[in-house]
């Protein structure tokens, strides 16, 4: 789904972003890129702008136009997980041999 | 012997790279600008041991891909400039995505120190960072540090030190073996041209090219090894998107950095599961969908609020000083032109804008506070939806809001913006937004005109007007000159931080110490000049008729009035006087005296000199005795139709010299440096004569 259509409250991992390639650069740069985790922590008045938590760490504002062109898969509501020592890690959290392979095939 | 160590700072933007400078002991600050563009450049100096260590501080940057004219001139420098050692600053809080620039910078193979800033918020959260991991990953120096506890800031200067005198070592960050093996074929070409012998640089510049970056493709463009080079890479870009299934390069790079730094967060960062931060819960009120708007209006009100009340304090006694003085030295002096020049020329028109200081002091306190704690970016989001309905995006608030302050760095922050038509727009309107130094001119007016209404709320409706009115104008740009759709609005949310009183008093002794500057300086050697022009020539015939008159006069309130009406009409046949009357007419109907004309003429040099020559021009017209004061005087002399009128011109008409030096350098299109120096007065003139036309028809 998009994420603009994303419930408040709600993670997701992202899939793909679907943009020109300067902002693709952009936003991987900014921490939002295929793989990683985020959660839309709130929308302005009328769902003009979101404000997205990535990877647990840093917060993103940006508009409804933009988010609709990145497709997520929702994983439930709830805060982020962190990383306490590699055995508590979400499945979601790609671990240091699956980044790997992801990156290598 | 001292030696010289070059250093350049470089993070992505809220890392807390000035807080770190803030917190070197001993350190000079200098702050210019980058060759040929108006980028604030920060210098900072400092002696250690047997070493001048001079760093530059680059402005922030998310990537080497360089978005924003802004990040275009850090790029610039770190390619193209020389220096020894260079210094990355990260955050810890958001360390996997910091460290992909970092692999970034590690491309280039020069000397590298890590410093990862704010580690007492990871501690906070009960955290533990192992950085000696993280130096034999990376093979590069790391420092912790907080800024903020002023803790392992030092330690950077030593290791800068350190690494200077030791020998470049390993790189050890490589990509995939695929990638790897096209970056060494590359290379090789490369090093065919005798501009990138070095294997170092050949290597940076092979991997800036298959990440597809434009500005090191344009570098190789018209060496003779660019055909070679161009079919080469045009084969690495089909064959490693075939082989690893993406669309572009781009992002088999940006794959692996994110492994690689994922892979080095997991290792080295041990942090427990998330809470609702403290930042999420004033983010819960303050920027609420219903009521965040709202209450950044409320913030705005009680700013305007406080500027005029808190301002009003000192403003009597910095007046009363500067009164005192001048009648102090006018009878100590001998009598004589130099005299004159100093008591009723200099004097009264550096006090009547000096005592305004406390007032801009609040003002830039205030837009500092929204800066620093991290509310800007927030309020930046919240009006993006509002801002896009007039053709901008919510990026171009940071400027509009900085020009509440001062248009010349406003027009600067405008560079933050990547698309040309967004920035031409946002700084074509940026006049609109009222200046601190336009301030000094609205209290004035308001103090004399509106003494019964809260002078607060008022000038709160005049920057709120004047930046409704820009926006306006924004939307006419857009739709009749500009059309198309605002570049896209992605912005980072730092946590809040509660400010540094360090740096907000260094802010603003570096304000206070500026703008006393210019009043000692150009204030006053405006004032200079006009008051030589307005007190020359002097008219004989006319001084001994008067002269004759006063004498037999024996009433001492008809003899003040007879020198009153003297001075009034010397002033009327000086140089400014008949300046003043050629000009007046296209003031006339808007009820402006010549006064006023002049006025509003000399304030284009800067705004600062609209309070000063109107407290010349209306000291020397001989008021009496009992109203010292500008604003009474203004009360005395000035019409209330006349007054909005002025209000409406200063609000709109173009800015001061500085200001449109600035946009010229920033815009280099004839076109739109003309059509910038021509409608804003023509805007101020229309609106101003429709208001003074509508009032003079409801009877004021």
């Amino acid at each position: 789904m998009k994420l603009s259509e994303l419930k408040k409250g709600t993670r997701a991992i992202v899939e793909s972003v679907n943009l020109e390639d300067d902002l693709k650069k952009r936003f991987s740069a900014m921490g939002l890129s295929p793989g990683i985790i985020l959660r839309v922590c709130r929308r302005t008045f009328g769902s003009d702008s979101l404000h997205v938590k990535v990877e647990c760490s840093s917060c993103l504002a940006l508009s409804k136009t933009e988010a609709s062109q990145i497709k997520v898969t929702p994983i439930g509501k709830g805060m982020c997980l962190g990383n306490r020592g590699k055995s508590e890690q979400s499945e979601h959290f790609c671990d240091s041999e699956d980044c790997q392979m992801k990156a290598d095939d | 012997m001292s030696s010289e160590i070059k250093v350049a700072i470089v993070g992505q933007p809220n890392v807390g790279k000035s807080s770190i400078i803030n917190a070197l002991s001993n350190a000079k600050l200098h702050v210019g600008n980058f060759s040929g563009v108006t980028v604030e450049k920060k210098e900072i100096y400092l002696k250690r041991d047997d070493y001048d260590i001079r760093m530059t501080d680059l402005p922030g940057i998310y990537a080497l891909n360089a978005y924003t004219p802004e990040e275009q001139v850090a790029k610039d420098f770190l390619v193209d400039e020389d220096y020894d050692v260079m210094v990355n600053v990260v955050d810890a809080n958001t360390l996997s995505r910091n460290l992909i620039f970092t692999m970034q910078l590690l491309d280039m193979h020069r000397k590298t120190v890590l410093v990862i800033n704010m580690v007492d918020e990871i501690e906070k959260k009960g955290g533990t960072l192992d950085e000696k991991s993280i130096e034999k990953l990376l093979g590069i120096p790391v420092v912790l540090t907080s800024a903020k506890e002023n803790r392992g800031v030092e330690e950077i200067i030593t290791q800068i030190i350190k690494l200077h005198n030791s020998v470049l070592s390993k790189n050890k960050i490589y990509y995939n073996e695929k990638v790897e093996q096209r970056i060494e074929e590359l290379a090789k070409i490369l090093r065919k041209s005798p501009h990138f012998k070095s294997e170092d640089y050949s290597r940076f510049l092979a991997i800036r090219l298959i990440d597809r970056d434009e500005n090191i493709y344009k570098m190789i463009h018209d060496l003779p090894i660019f055909i070679e080079a161009h079919n080469a890479l045009e084969k690495m870009y089909k064959d490693l998107e075939s082989e690893f299934d993406e669309e572009s390069t781009t992002d088999i790079l940006a794959n692996e950095r994110a492994a690689i730094s994922y892979n080095l967060q997991m290792e080295t960062l041990d942090i427990k599961e998330e809470n609702e931060s403290l930042s999420e819960k004033i983010d819960n009120f303050l920027i609420h969908p219903i009521f965040g708007l709202p209450i950044f209006l409320f913030f705005m009100w009680a700013l305007f609020q406080l500027t005029f009340v808190l301002g009003n304090y000192p403003m009597n006694l910095i007046d009363s000083i500067f009164i005192e003085t001048s009648s102090f030295l006018a009878d100590f002096l001998p009598k004589g032109i130099f005299n004159s020049v100093l008591t009723e020329g200099v004097l009264p028109a550096v006090g009547a804008i000096v005592m305004f200081l406390p007032n801009i002091l609040v003002l830039f306190l205030g837009l500092n506070l929204l800066e620093q704690t991290g509310y800007m970016s927030r309020a930046a989001y919240l009006m993006d939806g509002f801002l896009k309905k007039f053709g901008l995006q919510g990026k171009a608030f940071v400027p509009l809001v900085s020009g509440f302050g001062c248009t010349v760095p406003a027009y600067m922050a405008a560079r933050t913006l990547k698309n040309p038509k967004d920035r031409i727009i946002t700084m074509l309107v940026l006049g609109f937004m009222s200046c601190g130094a336009r301030l000094p001119i609205y209290v004035l007016l308001v103090s004399a005109f509106f003494a019964n209404q809260n002078p607060g709320n008022m000038l709160f409706y005049i920057y709120i007007g004047g930046a409704f009115l820009g926006l306006i104008v924004a939307k006419i740009l857009r739709t009749v000159l500009f059309k198309g759709e605002p570049e896209p609005f992605v912005m980072e949310m730092p946590p809040y931080r509660f400010p540094s009183f360090k740096a907000l008093g260094m802010d603003l002794w570096i304000k206070t110490r500026m703008f006393l500057k210019k009043a000692g300086t150009f204030i006053a050697i405006a004032a200079m000049v006009i008051w030589f022009l307005s007190s020359y020539p002097v008219n004989n015939t006319l001084v001994q008729n008067y002269n004759a008159k006063i004498e037999q006069t024996v009433d001492i309130n008809k003899k003040m009035n007879l020198k009153n009406e003297l001075n009034a009409k010397l002033l009327e046949n000086s140089y400014l006087g008949d300046f003043g009357k050629f000009i007046q007419p296209v003031f006339a109907p808007l009820g402006f005296d010549w006064r006023l004309s002049v006025a509003v003429v000399a304030g284009l040099s800067a705004k600062e000199v609209v309070v000063s020559t109107l407290g010349t021009l209306y000291a020397m017209s001989g008021a009496t005795e009992t109203s010292k004061g500008l604003v009474a005087k203004m009360r005395q002399n000035v019409d209330f139709k006349a007054a909005i009128a002025l209000i409406i011109i200063i609000m709109i008409y173009s800015p001061c010299l500085a200001a449109m030096g600035t946009f010229y350098t920033e815009v280099p299109q004839w076109a739109w440096r003309i059509f910038y120096t021509i409608y804003p007065n023509v805007v101020a003139w229309l609106l101003a004569y429709g208001v003074y036309k509508t009032l003079a028809l409801m009877g004021y």
